[in-house]
């Protein structure tokens, strides 16, 4: 039985609401964005413009006439569905928490190869903005943690998986 | 059917501790995306036979390497900005750089995320007392980094191509975190060199960026070799 539309609206409010207590509201953000703009794909539809040649003030009506009926791309957008919706937040969350976890990881790796570097340091080259440091340590420190939210949003996607797919 | 109760509640829990203080806004993150790219760069110069010398422009190894975030200058000394050296045999040295603004045949100024320059132009541009930002010609790469959440926007793709125009690079590559249908469908009409998934647990597409890197190298030793 798939996942009632109040227990997917939990979902995805329980999780929107997490994202915003720890400084993640961009990702919420990017993934409202997405909702907002819906599922689009190219559609080819008959282009008929009985109607609006009605309103059409006379002196544009040749241009409309000669293209009636013929089929053209349109670009058609869907809503998504209360699942779909909270399988964008799931996945987004994914790769704003481990995937940047491992990325910065990688990137501390990376470099570590060709110098002796204990630290990175990201510095804006503005006079008024702070720089932001990773180092390995807090990164480790995280790890086990940031392991267990994979696997628990990931856990959380199978659920809403299998959920639509009944 | 009802999720497990305390599935969420556990998310709830474990989400806010997990996130790094340096990786909880997008700009962060982004600016951590364009350092793993430029990691990539440095073992694709490595796997072509280069020697990789990590530098700073106060001279001298780094314990910290500082990448510039916002685009600047090469001469700017905001921070003690962190570069690679490359050096290939018999050909001239290269740098690698992070967020720097080089000028396009239009003489525009554009931001490239992460660059490799000639030494020579790089030098010419960071020693002089004007400033100066390196002209496109003498960027033989220029990567074009994008760390999203959700899909990419085609608006990304439509800028990444009017970046390329303006550029003499043969290489000028696209480069992102997830999939982006519209984007890539744009960017493969156009024939431009993009690479999508780039995260470290996807090994096949990060391979094929290094390679196409490497492809990149390959050439420039190609022409440059004396």
């Amino acid at each position: 039985m798939p996942l009632s539309e109040t227990e997917l609206e939990r979902v995805y409010s329980t999780l929107a609401e997490a994202a915003r207590e720890c400084g993640l509201g961009w990702v919420l953000e990017q993934v409202e964005k997405r909702i907002a703009v819906g599922k689009t794909r190219i559609e080819k539809i008959p282009v008929k413009y009985a109607e609006a040649l009605a309103v059409i003030p006379s002196e544009s009506k040749e241009e409309y006439r000669s293209k009636r009926g013929a089929p053209a791309n349109f670009v058609a957008s869907e809503p998504y569905s209360p699942a779909e919706s909270a399988e964008l937040l799931v996945e987004a969350l994914l790769l704003a928490v481990p995937t940047a976890h491992r990325v910065a990881q990688h990137t501390l790796a990376g470099i570590g190869e060709f110098g002796p570097i204990k630290s990175v340091l990201f510095a804006p080259d503005v006079p008024s903005s702070q720089p932001h440091e990773i180092h390995p340590d807090d990164l480790e420190k995280r790890t086990k943690l940031v392991t267990r939210v994979e696997e628990l949003l990931k856990e959380l996607q199978l659920e809403l998986q299998d959920g639509s797919q009944e | 059917m009802v999720l497990k109760s305390d599935l969420l509640d556990e998310i709830r829990q474990v989400l806010g501790p997990a996130v790094s203080p340096s990786l909880t806004t997008q700009s962060q993150i982004s600016d951590v995306y364009e350092g793993y790219i430029f990691s990539i760069v440095l073992q694709a110069e490595q796997l072509e036979g280069a020697q990789v010398r990590l530098s700073s422009i106060q001279g001298g190894t780094p314990t910290q390497f500082i990448f510039r975030t916002s685009p600047g200058y090469l001469n700017s000394r905001r921070h003690n900005y962190g570069y690679a050296e490359i050096q290939f045999n018999r050909c001239p040295l290269l740098e690698v750089h992070v967020s720097v603004r080089v000028a396009g045949h239009s003489n525009v100024l554009h931001e490239c995320d992460v660059s490799v320059v000639d030494q020579a132009e790089a030098q010419l541009c960071r020693s002089g007392a004007r400033t100066l930002a390196p002209r496109s010609a003498r960027v033989r790469i220029a990567v074009e980094a994008k760390y999203y959440t959700v899909s990419l926007a085609l608006e990304l793709g439509r800028e990444f191509l009017g970046l390329v125009r303006d550029l003499s690079s043969d290489n000028a590559f696209f480069v992102f975190n997830r999939n982006a249908e519209s984007v890539e469908r744009l960017l493969a009409h156009k024939k431009q060199q993009w690479e999508h998934n780039i995260v470290p647990t996807n090994d096949v597409p990060v391979a094929r960026l290094r390679n196409a890197f490497q492809a990149a190298f390959k050439n420039y030793k190609a022409r440059t070799r004396t």
